[in-house]
């Protein structure tokens, strides 16, 4: 055996024999053993859950009213079938609005579940035009759960803005086969990667990465200053030995301690999570070497300090102190990071004349102001929600905008959005105005032409909307219930509502008739799902369900003209442009598909992009279109052709290309491409030059971060990094889902280098050992 | 000092001195060895005395290499002190050892041969040999942490003796051993010696240095104050001429004490032999007496018609060379 082997040999046989180890690993076998019973189980049901009544109050209501004989004959239909006492409930919360558990609206409407007669072609007109129902009406001999199922399908159609459409199947949490509160709103498919790319790296983080990795240090802290004990160390000198590669030995024998723990942790997680959760993720075994490369990080400053002082508790002292430094570095920047390059970073871009108007993800509007040379918030401060829009409409000067919660993973089910209507200022002569005037009483006056005096209170978008794209002037609403058209002659008849509270007057939401429903009450389309006007025509291109469909404008309604099936599973999330009569669809993280849209046939892929995730595309008045990927990058596809070979996505040189966060034509044909967070620059129209940039002068918190929170972070070793690859690493390559909804493409992604923390990482281990090392061979022992 | 041929020499070291700097703003500068040379031939038993702080040790770490010099050079086995080549051919039991806790007397004797590149089937051949001949065959199985000290030093030396070394630097092997233990380690010594071994050999106990060593070396503050044989030494550092000298008379001490001209320093006293003193038998003791004195006190007592029994002239010890060169030394 070589020497340096039998160091290292040394090593292993040192922490198999030491006890510290041994109550290590009972501990994690102990963690093991109270996870083993904790599973997802899936299985096929059509029962209600609380997490499937998007708005139990407005069901609640229509049941109230259906007790009166008023409602839908749906409605009613499901109040007959109610039992008795919740009659009697509904009817007194006609008389008294009283308030109904959730609880027991379940329970009865599960009841209702089983009933045999719910189904009644009055009822329910339209349920027989519907394959699924239709088999399962005529079919006499239904079994229980097809009975279930045609009654949970009825209460859907009955409730359509109320209750989500049920998936035929309920995702639960068990522990040693018991089920936990309700089922979860996911299938497990779509949880996988949730569990892969969020619940296993935090578990390791704060599992490995902090609690153990704090006891590694102090377990692992005496064997380097053990190795100084004189008549130790003299010994080992006296053998025919380098100093450095004893020394090295000896580390990588520490490193043999956190080897063994981490390996027993992980194997245990990785063979739990194939077991129990059918999660056979071979990136958690990849783990193994990386948290073993983790501690070797803070090992190497422990070794340093070690051969200096020869003491194990200021070895644990520094060590935990670099482990601070570390953190409060990794915080400060995280946290600068969160509110300077996140938050504002622009989403939405219109552009009026030559003024840029921009939304940003905390949901503000912003317009830019040449003579501060940045940009300044208009309409309201509102933080944390996600913008719809903006939409304008030049004709009137009018600009639309719907602000909801930003809820990720479809969450947020059907949640209300707002809806700001701004009256334009002529923008282009009151900046010059503004331009003019540099005192403080300019600046103020500059703030006035876009205060809450131009906001006008229009009525709530429909419940559940995803998108907003114009149609006609103003917009249509996307939602799971079908598409609502923005009739503004009808909003601005309406009266406000105002109620006055302590002498002070609130506008109320306006009632909804100002959103005309356009599409069929059977449209059944849910989520994920994205639509796009047809350039030229009167149509809509939408996908859903793993299906593009064309709806043509017949009279007041949309009717379906033919679908086409894509491939891609039912909830992959999509978005979708329209290039003349072709569609191009892109899945989250696969080829963009090419659909002919007149005869409804798909063309082929767009290699040229490749698996990407396509987060936002625009429309040019002259038919071109751009696309742009989750990881900032922009596509540009001209010359818009039936033959898949003529669509040449080219990625132009454009300042800010792989940083781009949004771009928008305009009516010119220019193309506006938002980019490093606040920056903006517009392209003339064949992309070869910059007419115009936005560049906002830098606030003192991006100043501090610029110049001294990020070089000091670049400069800094950061182990904390590692956690990005461990992430990597965990996302399962076959299972890329990430988005349930169009809104989670939105949350920024980590474009950074995997592995480049592995690097950055590795060059500081090298120098602490470096260091070690000719510290070793220069002291006298 | 007659120098010695260089093919003969298992350690050479010439004028070498090593400084040690302490502290980091206002460094101390402590020398720890001043311009020593010594030649230590191959095969023979060398021992290294001197008190606390004498640069022994700093003498040994050097040789290791497990310290730089900071002038002079030193070589072991032909080879540069401190190189992999000559730390091949060393044996070392430090002083004080300390083996990792975890280990059995038997592992650790393992890990110590493997780190002196020896395969596991040769540690294994010479295992059982090794545990005889330092007595603690029976025992290596037991974990070293519960071995005694002198258990301890016995498994060291058994380690220094593994991979059969030609030169073995021993760092007071006898440190914690009771006398059997002692008696073993020198039998242990003796059979190196004639098997051709070097030993270089550090202790405070100058009997067993007298009783072991063909020579020695002695340093102190630094310096090396004497080198040569024990006889060399004393011949060197002390004064043979003036040592004491012990008579047996047959007289009484008055009948002594009669002679004039005896030495002011004379020491007598009756020797009681019961039955046979009836003559009278007395002891004379002398210091610092010269061979002329001791010619002029026998030539009185004859002529008092003293008849002289015995006449012993006392040799001086290891231990006074030592304390003279001890006590003479200055810095």
């Amino acid at each position: 055996m070589k020497p340096y082997i039998a160091v290292l040999y040394d090593s292993l046989i040192e922490s198999i024999r030491s006890r510290v180890l041994w109550i290590l690993m009972a501990g994690w076998l102990l963690i093991l053993a109270a996870l083993f019973p904790l599973s997802i189980s899936e299985e096929e049901t059509y029962r209600v859950s609380s997490s499937d009544l998007n708005n139990a109050r407005g069901m609640l209501d229509q049941l109230a009213q259906a007790s009166a004989g008023r409602g839908t004959r749906a409605h009613q239909a499901v109040y007959a079938k109610l039992d008795e006492s919740m009659q009697a409930t509904l009817q007194e919360r006609l008389r008294t609005q009283k308030r109904i558990p959730i609880g027991q609206l379940v329970s009865s409407l599960n009841e209702v579940l089983d009933k045999e007669d719910l189904y009644t072609k009055d009822a329910w007109p339209t349920a027989q035009r519907r394959e699924e129902l239709k088999e399962l009406i005529e079919d006499k001999s239904k079994r229980p759960d097809e009975l279930q199922k045609l009654n949970r399908r009825l209460i859907d159609l009955a409730f359509p803005g109320s209750i989500r459409s049920a998936t035929g199947q309920a995702t639960w949490v068990t522990y040693a086969g018991m089920k936990f509160m309700d089922p979860l709103p996911f299938t497990l498919r779509q949880i996988r990667p949730f569990i892969e790319a969020t619940l296993f790296p935090f578990i390791m983080w704060l599992g490995l990465g902090q609690i153990a990795m704090m006891v590694a240090i102090v377990v692992t802290a005496p064997m380097i200053p053990d190795m100084f004990q004189t008549g130790s160390l003299h010994l080992l000198l006296s053998k025919p030995l380098s100093r450095s590669l004893l020394f090295l030995s000896k580390y990588l024998g520490g490193c043999i301690f956190v080897a063994m723990n981490v390996g027993v942790f992980l194997a245990g997680l990785y063979i739990y999570a194939g077991v129990q959760l059918g999660i056979w993720n071979r990136g958690i075994l990849w783990c193994i070497p990386l948290f073993i490369f983790s501690f070797m990080i803070f090992y190497s400053v422990s070794a340093l300090v070690g051969l200096i002082w020869k003491n194990p508790i200021i070895c644990v002292v520094i060590t935990a102190l670099f482990w601070g430094i570390c953190f409060t570095i990794g915080v400060v920047r995280g946290f600068a990071e969160g509110f300077l390059k996140g938050p504002p970073t622009i989403q939405s871009i219109v552009a009026v004349g030559d003024v840029p108007i921009t939304a940003n993800q905390q949901g503000r509007l912003l317009f830019w102001n040449d003579s501060l040379n940045t940009w300044q918030v208009g309409f309201g401060e509102v933080n944390g929600q996600r913008v719809l829009g903006p939409i304008i409409d030049t004709k009137e000067g009018l600009l639309y905008m719907g602000r909801s919660r930003f809820v990720p993973f479809g969450l947020g089910g059907n949640d209300t959005a707002r809806l700001d209507v701004v009256r334009l200022p002529e923008l282009a002569s009151d900046q010059d105005k503004v331009a003019q005037q540099e005192d403080p009483a300019g600046k103020k006056k500059n703030r006035k032409l876009w205060d809450d005096s131009r906001l006008d209170t229009a009525p709530e978008l429909p419940a559940g909307t995803t998108d907003l794209i114009p149609w006609k002037d103003t917009f249509l609403s996307l939602t799971p219930d079908g598409l609502f058209w923005f009739d503004r002659e009808s909003a601005s008849k309406a009266e406000q509502q105002k109620v006055s509270v302590l002498g002070f007057d609130f506008k109320l939401p306006q009632a909804s008739e100002a959103h005309k429903k356009l599409t069929d009450a059977d449209w059944d389309y849910r989520r994920p799902i994205a639509a796009n006007a047809i350039p030229g025509t009167e149509s809509i291109a939408l996908v859903s369900k793993g299906k593009l469909v064309r709806f043509d404008l017949d009279g007041k309604k949309f009717k379906t003209n033919g679908s086409v099936e894509l491939d891609i599973p039912v909830e992959t999330v999509v978005s979708l442009v329209v290039c003349g009569n072709t569609a191009i669809v892109c899945p989250d993280s696969m080829t963009p598909k090419l659909v002919n849209l007149d005869e409804m046939k798909v063309l082929g892929t767009l290699d040229a992009i490749g698996d990407k995730t396509i987060k936002r595309t625009a429309n040019a008045p002259d038919g071109r279109v751009a696309i742009l990927d989750t990881q900032g990058k922009l596509w540009v596809i001209d010359n818009p052709s039936d033959a898949p070979e003529a669509f040449k996505p080219i990625a132009p040189n454009l300042v800010g290309q792989g940083n781009v966060s949004s771009m928008a034509f305009d009516q010119t044909g220019r193309l506006w491409v938002a980019h490093h967070v606040k920056q903006l620059d517009v392209w003339d129209k064949d992309l070869s030059s910059s007419d115009k940039s936005f560049r906002p002068a830098r606030t003192t918190a991006e100043f501090l971060y610029d110049y001294i929170i990020n070089p000091f972070y670049m400069v800094n070793p950061k182990p904390s990094a590692i956690q990005e690859t461990i992430q990597y690493v965990l996302k399962n390559p076959q299972n890329k889902i990430s988005a349930v909804d169009r809104a989670d493409l939105d949350i920024p992604q980590v474009v950074a280098d995997p592995w480049q923390p592995i690097w950055s990482n590795g060059i500081f281990i090298a120098v602490m050992l470096a260091a070690s090392c000719w510290l070793l061979y220069r002291q006298d022992l | 000092m007659a120098s010695i041929s260089a093919e003969t020499l298992a350690i050479d070291v010439q004028h070498l001195s090593k400084t040690y700097r302490e502290g980091l703003l206002f460094p101390r500068v402590h020398p720890a060895l001043k311009d020593v040379s010594l030649q230590v031939k191959a095969g023979e038993v060398f021992g290294l005395l001197g008190p606390n702080g004498a640069g022994k040790t700093t003498l040994i770490k050097v040789l290791l290499g497990i310290l730089h010099p900071t002038n002079g050079l030193a070589q072991v086995l032909k080879e540069p002190a401190g190189s992999k080549a000559a730390r091949r051919k060393i044996g070392y039991l430090p002083e004080n050892l300390v083996f990792p806790r975890h280990h059995t007397g038997r592992s650790a004797l393992y890990f110590y041969g493997r780190l002196s590149e020896m395969s596991d089937s040769q540690i294994a051949a010479r295992e059982n040999e090794l545990f005889d001949l330092v007595s603690l065959q029976g025992r290596q199985n037991e974990a070293v942490r519960r071995y005694s000290k002198g258990m301890r030093q016995r498994l060291g030396l058994a380690q220094a003796m593994l991979h059969d070394p030609d030169l073995l630097i021993l760092d007071e092997p006898t440190d914690g051993l009771d006398p059997m233990g002692r008696s073993q380690i020198r039998d242990v010594l003796d059979k190196l010696k004639q098997r051709g071994k070097t030993v270089f050999l550090n202790s405070h106990i100058l009997q067993e240095v007298e009783l072991i060593c063909d020579r020695v070396a002695i340093m102190a503050l630094g310096q090396l104050r004497g080198i040569g044989t024990i006889d060399e030494l004393i011949r060197s550092h002390t004064n043979d001429q003036s040592g004491s000298v012990k008579l047996e008379v047959l007289a009484i001490p008055s009948q002594i004490r009669q002679i004039e001209s005896l030495p002011a320093n004379t020491m007598i006293e009756s020797i009681d032999l019961g039955r046979l003193s009836q003559d009278g038998l007395s002891r004379i003791a002398v210091d610092n007496i010269d061979q002329a004195g001791v010619d002029s006190l026998v030539d009185q007592l004859r002529s008092a018609q003293i008849s002289i029994l015995r006449i012993e002239r006392a040799r001086p010890s290891l231990e006074q060379v030592f304390m003279n060169i001890v006590g003479a030394a200055k810095p």
